[in-house]
């Protein structure tokens, strides 16, 4: 019985159905789902049902069911969080009295209950809209209690069919109560409206309406200015209106009336107040908010409201909100913004923002400055020249540099940070000053299914010709269409005949083997991560299936019902993976996929030169057969391209290649494969949504090695394309988990087919790079350069930088900025500290060679890079260093590798999950605290942000504060009690004892841990279980401090 | 089982197959906005735009403009949909919680638009499907792939629960579960 089906029935006059239906409800007695769907909608069309359901719902007592409750509020539009059950019943009998009986819904409204009156006006909705809008005006428009009224105004605020605007008559007249104002607000808050602004639907106002909008304009306006962010407005006597309103509507509000008064003054008034213009309507943007003719609401902003302002607010408007804009708004701005006046005051404000620490402000402070005259901006740079600033050496140069007039008034700023003299790079065209970017050629391929083929493939190629000259494809896939039928159908008996068996997936999920889907039982790979390995393992042996066939039988396999859009076939005779497989329907695709896959995994892994033959005549086959480059996939939105080459399946036969070689022969036949497919199916487009195929890195460093590649072509490979091949490299060289890189030929894989003279080489040539992109960086002033986007920080990096000469390069280019937790930006301290963090110690460096380094610098360095750690605290040689260090680590929050537990287990007693969940280690807190002293402990306390991206650190900087006393204990029974703080609970017992009268105070925190325990019986059990856990770890540290006592 | 894609394509040919000569203005902006992607077939085709520009005084006038699509749906279909507009302006049906909507008397179709809007894609879509009502009541109308914006056939069942149509009344009702039957 579907929803559709009960929504007609309800729908209809049809008496016949409507009982059969209700019928149904009450037989449904343990069907919550189904009574959920007849109740919930039951109110939605037809009153004579809704009558007959209101009644079996009384007679049978469905109230005591959750779904039918639920019901309730769902039809009066009343939020249903803490709502006592005696409260449902009241909105219940309600409905059912005003339902009946429409006389005492009049009754309702002269009285003072706003629930009744709310149901009543609804009750009124349901029967005729029109009339219950009518009351509810009439209410709001009356001397009637404010809690009438307020029930009043959320009735209309939850109907959708209430227009605000146009009963501003009415409601105009009422703007002093904050209610009305504030539901008039939300009523012209209309996106509707707004883009019917935008197109010139709406236009000006006129005669009352217009009156009424002035008298908006000025009370929002004035609400406006002391309106916060965010302020929800609530009524203590009607629990359910809720109304949020935020400075960001309101600037929305004023935006479009101002827009329809169309005045002057209006604009201007409303370009010159405080807002938050960033997030408001006419500042976005977004291509689907675009009209017909592509226009955004900005461009109408600043095509139709700007221009009509003065040049004084335009200018104002400018100043305050044009710094922070995204690049793309800012370049629609720059149009109309860079031909005002702008007074001395305001360049000189605009220049102040010189003084900011991001680069990125201080770049389009610039851009912005270039606007000015020559005259004005000479004047400008005069006592630009005279600002303190970080970097604004370097900023004066970038100003000089872009004016010609600057150029000739001034000469080159003589300091170092002014960047001159500073070698200019160029970017990928120009090789970033590191190779010379040159074409790569087409390898010589020979097409073996040409009779006259006579080269060194063709030995190795002539088994994919067939006696007819098309390709013999039958090395390839041993099975056809129907031989895998018949495999699978073997299949499908085996697990009919197995299906009632059961398995936990490795989720802890029980299931059947005949369910739909077949699970994996654990993190395994191949077989043994499936259930039931040996019954496939006998399946195998039982229908001899070869290992050598198991490449295109999983090929096959994995076409089977695939609807994927990057899946290429290819128009061959014998080609058995075509549009027919992909509509074939098999009941147990999924178990029959996995269990191949698994079968294909274990063997590849074993002996991945199996398929070596099998994958390489698959991706020839494409590579002289295929003559498209790129997959288009269209959506009503989007267009998405992916070139050919990582598509299904020649993305897979790929794949298994660049491993499966072994004898020099092979390597060279697929070296040369892949870089010929490489370039046959390069797309030029910028526009594709993936990155165009590249040959493996360890192979390109092997071609260059036999001289197949120059060296400046190997480093143009790795470049291109961003960097995506240089990415790769990185992390095949370097192995990269726990903060810990180190070279990957200790940790070699055995069955690498390269030998440690390739990964030595493809080591050196990227580190050659990174250290060349340092080098770039370090010539940045403000502008990013063109090694910016190679360097900045991301989950995994393209760069990794060796070395304490890296490392002191990177420092002294910070200055004096801190390190950037938030690193993951282009702005110039942000890609330094991405530098930093993805720096690592070679063995050969001594601690003194980080001399130089702010001694608070290295204790940060120590947090956030942790591979530092060792190198700082020999160079710094302070007592107690290891123990300040583990402090902070060991009272985080966050969950550690088995080797950080190891190391921190050096300096505590407490289990590492007596740690995590809130523990105090008293002893070595003290000896830390005396070892190191008050001045360096302070060092590491501001540093421990630095441990993780979170407020991790903020645990351990409690405690200390605790035991220093800087926290009182009143502090802390306060936010017990306000927030239920799990970490103040547990420094209760670290607060240090009076004097006098000890047992009183250690009985005070003693029974407010205790409190603390009942109190968490009135919520779920989960947050019953973390509550005692923590009165657990309090009375821990409670007794602890006892202890010390003793 | 039919894929979405295949239902597209479907869409498509009996689309393109039709006489664009025939077409009412309102069909031929439908038809044209089906068209426009040849891998989709959403109810956005049936443009609110469009549907706004007809006349939506009532449902007779609708229907004389040519709301029931006469020409785009089989006549029979069209019929039934004539009738369905007719009775549309009776519900108001609740969306969410979040705003409830409520009954209007009045029997413009201004306010039931997005239903106007549900009706016709509804139609369309049980047409291609090949308009099986006993099919329909009981679910087996499946697409496989359609991952959102499924019909919503609520609109075309409702019309065979009428009254006035109680000749087909018979299927719904033995779609109900036996246990009722029992129970009656």
């Amino acid at each position: 019985m579907t929803h559709a089906l009960i929504r007609s029935i309800e729908r209809t006059n049809n008496e016949e159905l409507h009982t059969l239906l209700l019928q149904v409800l009450k037989a449904a007695q343990l069907q919550e789902g189904l009574r959920q769907s007849i109740v919930e909608t039951g109110d939605e069309c037809n009153l004579n049902f809704f009558e007959q359901l209101l009644q079996i719902i009384d007679e049978q007592n469905l109230l005591r069911f959750a779904s039918v409750r639920r019901s309730v509020q769902a039809w009066a539009g009343l939020a249903y969080e803490n709502i006592e059950d005696k409260d449902i019943k009241t909105i219940f009998h309600a409905i059912r009295t005003f339902f009946r009986n429409p006389e005492m819904r009049e009754e309702a409204y002269r009285g003072d209950n706003p629930l009744l009156v709310y149901v009543a006006l609804y009750c009124a909705g349901l029967d005729d809209y029109a009339q219950s809008e009518q009351a509810a005006l009439s209410l709001i428009d009356s001397q009637c209690p404010q809690q009438v009224r307020v029930a009043a105004i959320y009735y209309l605020n939850r109907s959708s069919i209430f227009e605000g605007e146009k009963h501003l008559d009415v409601l105009c007249k009422h703007l002093d109560d904050k209610y009305v104002l504030a539901f008039t607000t939300s009523e012209l808050n209309n996106r509707d409206n707004f883009d019917a602004v935008d197109s010139g639907k709406l236009g000006l106002y006129k005669g009352e309406e217009r009156k009424q909008a002035e008298l908006l304009f000025e009370t929002i306006f004035d609400w406006h200015k002391t309106l916060k962010a965010n302020e929800s407005l609530t009524y203590g006597g009607f629990e359910w209106f809720a109304m949020s309103v935020s400075n960001g509507t309101t600037t929305d509000v004023l935006w479009y009336l101002a827009s329809r008064l169309g005045d002057q003054t209006y604009i201007d008034r409303f370009l010159t107040m405080k807002q938050s213009a960033v997030y408001a309507h006419f500042m976005n943007v977004y291509k689907w908010r675009a009209d017909k003719n592509g226009l955004t609401p900005l461009d109408h902003f600043l095509k139709d409201f700007f221009p009509k302002a003065s040049e004084e607010s335009k200018t104002k408007f400018v100043v305050s909100h044009i710094v922070s804009l995204d690049p793309d708004k800012f370049e629609r701005f720059e149009k109309v913004a860079k031909n005002l006046h702008y007074t001395e005051e305001q360049v000189k404000t605009i220049e102040g923002k010189l003084k900011s620490k991001v680069s990125s402000t201080r770049q389009r402070i610039i851009s912005i400055l270039l606007w000015l005259p020559d005259e004005q901006l000479i004047e400008c740079y005069k006592r630009i020249q005279k600002l303190k600033s970080p970097d604004i050496q370097g900023s004066l140069s970038e100003l000089r540099e872009a004016s010609p007039a600057l150029a000739k008034a001034f000469e080159a700023p003589i300091s170092q940070e002014a960047g001159q003299s500073m070698k200019v790079y160029p970017g990928e065209e120009g090789g970033f000053g590191l190779y010379k970017p040159s074409v790569i050629e087409m390898p010589e391929m020979q097409n073996p299914f040409n009779e006259g083929s006579n080269n060194a493939l063709k030995g190795l190629l002539s088994k994919l010709m067939g006696k007819s000259g098309a390709p013999d494809l039958s090395s390839l896939f041993a099975y056809n269409y129907d031989s895998l039928i018949a495999l699978y159908q073997k299949f499908e008996a085996l697990i009919n005949a197995n299906a009632e068996k059961q398995y936990k997936s490795k989720w802890n999920d029980e299931y059947l083997l005949g369910d739909a889907y077949l699970r994996e039982v654990n993190f395994d790979s191949g077989l043994n991560s499936l259930p039931f390995p040996e019954l496939w393992q006998q399946f195998f042996k039982d229908n001899d299936v070869k290992d050598q066939d198991l490449y295109g039988l999983h090929l096959m396999v994995r076409s089977v019902g695939q609807s994927q859009d990057d899946w290429i076939s290819l128009n061959l005779a014998n080609y058995p993976l075509n549009s027919k497989l992909r509509q074939l329907e098999l009941k147990y695709r999924s178990h029959f996929n996995m269990v191949i896959a698994a079968r294909f995994q274990d063997v590849y892994k074993e002996h991945p030169e199996l398929f070596f033959d099998a994958s390489y005549t698959l991706a020839t086959i494409f590579f002289f057969y295929c003559n498209e480059k790129k997959v288009v996939r269209k959506t009503k939105y989007s267009t998405y391209i992916y070139p050919i080459p990582t598509c299904f399946p020649l993305q897979h036969a790929l794949q298994t290649l660049q491993w499966a070689w072994r004898t020099d022969e092979e390597f060279d036949a697929c070296s040369t494969l892949l870089l010929a497919i490489s370039k046959k199916f390069y797309l030029d487009d910028k526009e594709k949504s993936r990155s165009n195929y590249q040959i493996p890195p360890l192979m390109a460093a092997r071609m260059n090695l036999e001289g197949k590649l120059t060296d400046d072509q190997l480093m143009q490979l790795l470049m291109a394309e961003s960097g995506e091949m240089l990415d790769t490299a990185s992390f095949v060289v370097f192995y990269d988990r726990d903060y810990r890189r180190k070279p990957v030929w200790n940790l070699q894989p055995k069955d690498s087919p390269y030998s440690e003279k390739v990964y030595r080489h493809l080591r050196d040539v990227i580190n050659r790079i990174a250290n060349h992109l340092l080098d770039i960086e370090l010539t940045r002033r403000n502008a990013p350069t063109t090694a910016t986007q190679l360097l900045c920080g991301r989950y995994r990096n393209k760069v990794v930088l060796w070395g304490t000469e890296a490392l002191q390069k990177a420092m002294q280019a910070l200055g004096k900025e801190h390190l950037v937790r938030d690193y993951y930006a282009k702005e110039k301290r942000a890609v330094l500290t991405a530098c930093i963090v993805n720096c690592y110690p070679l063995e050969t460096d001594k601690p003194e060679m980080l001399k130089g380094i702010e001694p608070s610098r290295l204790v940060e360095l120590a947090f956030f890079a942790p591979q530092w750690m060792e190198l700082v605290r020999e160079h710094l040689k302070w007592k107690g260093f290891n123990e300040a260090y583990y402090y902070f680590v060991a009272h985080t929050k966050e969950s550690d590798s088995e080797a950080k537990r190891a190391q921190i287990a050096l300096y505590t007693d407490l289990a590492p999950e007596e740690l995590a969940d809130g523990a105090f280690d008293a002893r070595l807190f003290n000896e830390a605290f005396k070892l190191v002293g008050k001045k360096n402990f302070a060092l590491f306390y501001d540093a421990a942000k630095y441990m993780g991206s979170s407020n991790y650190h903020s645990r351990a900087r409690r405690f200390a504060d605790v035991t220093q006393g800087l926290i009182k204990e009143t502090e802390l029974y306060e936010q017990i009690d306000k927030t239920r703080n799990k970490d103040a609970l547990c420094a209760l017992g670290l607060v240090p004892l009076p004097k006098s009268k000890v047992d009183t105070a250690l009985l005070k925190r003693y029974k407010r841990i205790q409190a603390f325990l009942k109190e968490s019986k009135q919520f779920g059990a989960q947050r019953q279980t973390s509550e005692k856990r923590t009165a657990e770890i309090a009375l821990i540290n409670l007794l602890a401090r006892l202890d010390t006592m003793m | 089982m039919q894929t979405y894609k295949e239902l597209v394509a479907q869409a498509h040919e009996y689309l393109n197959a039709l006489d664009k000569g025939k077409l009412n203005k309102y069909e031929k902006l439908f038809v044209k906005s089906m068209l426009e992607d040849k891998n989709d077939l959403r109810e956005y085709s049936f443009s609110g735009e469009i549907i706004s520009q007809m006349p939506l005084i009532n449902a007779t006038a609708l229907v004389n403009a040519g709301g029931a699509l006469p020409n785009l749906l089989p006549a029979e279909l069209s019929e039934m949909l004539a009738n369905y507009l007719q009775e549309l302006h009776q519900y108001s049906p609740t969306r969410g919680i979040y705003r409830i909507s409520l009954r209007q008397r009045d029997e413009n179709l201004k306010t039931n638009m997005h239903q106007v809007k549900e009706a016709y894609f509804a139609f369309f879509v049980f047409a291609l499907m090949g308009a099986d009502i006993d099919k329909l009541t009981r679910g087996q109308y499946q697409v496989k792939d359609w991952d959102w914006g499924a019909p919503v056939f609520s609109h075309v069942i409702t019309l065979i629960c009428l009254p006035t149509t109680n000749a087909r009344c018979k299927l719904p009702k033995r779609c109900l579960p036996a246990k009722t039957m029992w129970a009656l």
